[in-house]
């Protein structure tokens, strides 16, 4: 029997007007890959900040090797071997691999570089992290800084490690690689907790599940329990993973049709090479690829936020190539961009402001109706089932789920009749992810031509007709939906052309 | 069992009590400011009456209320041009120049045309301030909207020519030669005055202060144009999602900032010195930020905070009668906004204690 490292007993934690952790118990065990699960909101962050000292229970106690601990600061947690992987990287930049790892350390007034790097790389063979450790971070992969981040904590002695949400931004290569590593170092005698809302990795990976629901434990699931119906049911109440099934759709006549479009990228590189596709009335065709292979780059082409350097783009036989982003809108085109806070959203604006952001310019006069912006918000906040407290709160409060139906309902008042949509269900939990699917069918039978752009293959397969796969910003191939294979796919995301296997 | 102080984040969107951070800052300031005069070797019998003659003296006495207020009417016009500038992120720290030129040109006007009637003679004035403003400040704009340049470089830089240029006039060519030696530009023609309350030295400035205060309000928080403003300076990658026309709002709303503080020095002029001075701008532009800042931009806050800066400026001249130098009052100034500042950070984090592991 392996033994308990970690024992938190009836955690509570209480922020004015929430209770985040709710007499919550948690065992880690010595060797095990602990997974952390639950919707956004159901206090996963919480529990791993108390445990590693950022904030302090109310109630409850700490046992770390049978003994109880009081942290007062993450130095703390440290010291008794717990380290934390956030879910954005603390590293820096402009310093190398090895910098990084030895920052505040305390040394001797000089150091010795070549000692430093052989210290550090004999630590990430020892645990198998495949990093450059002379390379500045700029010049990595996220996947490697991900592993700079780990081997920090390995440095400071951790052999708690808690890793939140560590897939968000790997590819799947990259996320496979991922969990080889945490195996081996279980392996090695270190406890591993993973926060995630991704039920098929936590399958595939973790050994014990706590699954916790608006925070409180919903249930811990072992061995054979763990798998995705048992998993789902405990995290929302009951089986519902992704039902909903597009209907066959009526295909009509050409609304967009994109020829030879290129575009550069913010490196002022080629960005987008020669990319045609059309889309008719009541289509959805999924843009499959890696992230970073053109997909940001065609949606603000797409929507005027970025020029074409060549190539012509035609919204229901009107050439809009050349079309400021408000022209594009007032033919119809919508946009869902894929940082939702930051271009979609105004984190610091309120509901009803952020719901004008595409439409204030219609009002009649010099004034803004806000009468008419605030009923039309209380009535979508009904509709697309938005939960907020006051519609005059910031929007940078709202979860993700609740931001992005906020911002789908926006843009499909627009009565767009294309509507793209960039990566629309990253990082949401399944009950929104349900929703805004739905969403995105009853558009396309409304007859709503639809760019669907996701990392997401299952539900690429799922909700498009065809999907177009891009690499290297060119179109490796467009499929139709029926002969979709996921290994197919797979493929053509790494360059290769459709039928040249 | 040793105690120790644990400062936490609150949940994003808790914020703590402000008015309670306020109240603890103020109390803080004081009990600063009593240190820094028993430090100067002041004697504590005494300290009460500093307080008395900052505050009360300036603000509920007839005479020091009358004194308070005229200093209130340019702190209020140059406030609310800087707030809007930053409302949309734009640093416009250069309210002393647009000021001072704002100040000239409608010094310049008055000069030019002595004889003409009263009431479009101070029209005329108000509007060569205004525009004497947008140049000054559209220089800044243009070159921040068109080649990226440092707004806040521009507009400080712009602050010593403009200042300068007072010097020169008024040292050369607007010498008035009534003056014998003494280096003073002439006085304006009585038709170029602003309309005075009765005997005091009030003059309608106040009212159209009030009247700018509330139009600010409807224009940045109910207008399309100040929801443009807005987005831009919270959200400038969602501004141009929506279409909104970002380097045309940057000069536009440098102009309007630049409009409102020249509109100040016309008004200074027309209203309150008659003549042009060297330093008309007083630091009103400098402490235009400070209320601005402190205000968080609303325009209320910007009135009352104009107020409280213009007593402890009033109540800071008469610190002689205490031995004390005027300087005093911008210590105290000093003081107080380095407290509230220090003391906002309640808003953001609580204060517990906890047990401390003995090891």
């Amino acid at each position: 029997m392996p033994q308990a490292v970690v024992q938190m007993k009836n955690i509570t934690k209480t922020f004015p007007g929430t209770l985040a952790n709710d007499d919550v118990s948690l065992t880690l065990k010595q060797g095990e890959i602990h997974a952390l699960l639950g919707e956004n909101g159901a206090g996963k962050s919480t529990l791993m900040n108390v445990l590693v000292g950022l904030y302090k229970q109310d109630s409850g106690e700490i046992l770390i090797n049978g003994e109880v601990k009081n942290f007062v600061s993450p130095k703390d947690a440290i010291a008794s071997g717990i380290g934390m992987i956030h879910q954005h990287f603390k590293l820096i930049n402009a310093f190398t691999v090895t910098e990084n790892v030895l920052l505040g350390d305390k040394g001797s007034l000089f150091i010795s570089k070549k000692k430093m790097q052989t210290s550090v790389a004999k630590l990430a063979n020892e645990f198998g992290l495949d990093v450059d450790v002379s390379a500045y971070i700029s010049q990595i992969s996220v996947g490697e800084q991900q592993r700079v981040e780990i081997l920090k904590s390995l440095h400071k002695n951790a052999n708690i490690l808690i890793l939140d949400e560590p897939t968000a931004v790997l590819t799947p290569q990259e996320a496979d690689a991922l969990f080889e590593t945490l195996r081996d170092m279980t392996n090695k005698g270190c406890t591993i907790v993973i926060i995630s809302h991704k039920l098929d990795e936590i399958v595939a990976i973790a050994d014990t599940v706590t699954v916790l629901q608006k925070g409180r434990v919903a249930g811990v699931a072992k061995g054979k329990d763990i798998n995705q119906s048992n998993l789902s049911r405990l995290m929302i109440g009951d089986d519902i993973v992704l039902n909903t099934t597009p209907q066959e759709s009526n295909i009509g006549k050409t609304l967009l049709d994109v020829k030879n479009v290129c575009a550069r990228n913010d490196k002022g590189l080629q960005g987008l090479c020669d990319v045609s596709f059309e889309i008719h009335e009541g289509e959805i065709l999924g843009v499959a690829g890696v992230a970073g292979n053109g997909q940001k780059e065609l949606g603000e082409v797409l929507c005027g936020l970025r020029t074409a350097t060549k190539g012509s783009i035609c919204l229901s036989d009107k050439d809009v190539t050349k079309c400021t982003v408000r022209s594009k809108l007032d033919s119809g085109l919508a946009y869902v961009p894929e940082d939702r806070l930051g271009t979609g959203l105004i984190g610091n604006m309120n509901s009803i402001d952020n719901s004008i952001l595409r439409s204030y310019y219609t009002h009649k006069g010099v004034f803004i109706d806000y009468k008419r912006a605030t009923s039309d918000v209380i009535d979508a906040i009904a509709e697309y089932d938005v939960l907020m407290a006051d519609p005059k709160a910031p929007v940078r409060l709202m979860s993700g789920g609740n931001m992005q139906k906020l911002l789908l309902s926006r843009e499909i008042a627009l009565s767009p009749k294309v509507l793209v949509l960039s990566y629309p269900v990253r990082g949401l939990d399944i009950g929104a992810m349900e929703k805004i699917y739905s969403l995105m069918l009853e558009q396309r039978e409304k007859g709503c031509a639809i760019l669907f752009i996701s990392e997401d293959l299952d539900a690429l397969i799922k909700f498009s007709d065809r999907i177009m796969v891009l690499h290297g910003g060119s179109v490796s191939g467009i499929i139709n939906r029926e002969d979709a294979k996921i290994e197919e796919l797979g493929l053509m995301m790494g360059g290769n052309k459709e039928g040249a296997s | 069992m040793k105690y120790r102080l644990k400062i936490e984040k609150r949940m994003e969107g808790f914020t703590g009590n402000v008015v309670l951070a306020r109240i603890i800052a103020i109390v803080a300031a004081i009990i600063l400011t009593v240190i820094v005069l028993m430090i100067a070797g002041f004697e504590i019998a005494k300290i009460p009456r500093v307080f008395e003659k900052l505050f009360i003296d300036t603000l509920f006495t007839a005479k020091g209320l009358e004194k308070t207020i005229v200093k209130t009417i340019p702190l209020i016009f140059c406030a609310l041009g800087v707030a809007i500038a930053f409302r949309m992120k734009l640093w416009n720290i250069g309210g002393e120049g647009q000021f001072a030129m704002g100040a000239f040109a409608s010094a310049g006007v008055a000069m030019a045309f002595p004889n003409m009637a009263a009431f479009p003679l101070i029209l005329l004035m108000l509007v060569a301030g205004m525009l004497a403003g947008i140049i000054w400040a559209g220089i800044a704009g243009i070159t921040k909207s068109l080649l990226g340049v440092n707004e806040t470089i521009v507009t400080l830089m712009l602050n010593y020519i403009a200042l300068l240029w007072l010097q020169f006039l008024i040292i050369g060519p607007w010498k008035d030669p009534l003056q014998k030696g003494f280096p003073m530009a002439p006085i304006i023609s009585e038709n170029g005055w602003l309309p005075s309350f009765g005997e005091s030295n009030i003059h309608i400035g106040i009212i159209i202060a009030i009247v700018i205060a509330v139009i600010y309000y409807f224009v940045l928080n109910k207008s399309k144009w100040g929801y443009e403003v807005r987005a831009i300076g919270d959200g400038p990658k969602a501004a141009k999602y929506a279409g909104m026309n970002v380097k045309l709002n940057v000069i536009l709303v440098m102009t309007v900032s630049g409009a409102l503080i020249g509109l100040g020095g016309a008004i200074e002029i027309s209203g309150l010195s008659h003549r042009l001075e060297p330093d008309i701008s007083g630091g009103y532009g400098f402490t235009a930020v400070i209320i601005a800042w402190l205000a968080k931009l609303s325009p209320t806050a910007i009135i009352i905070m104009s107020v409280f800066m213009a007593a402890l400026a009033v109540g800071g001249k008469t610190m002689g009668v205490l031995q004390l130098p005027a300087a005093i009052s911008a210590v105290i100034q000093g003081i107080i906004l380095f407290c509230v500042l220090a003391f906002d950070f309640l808003t953001k984090y609580s204060i517990k204690f906890a047990r401390k592991e003995t090891v």
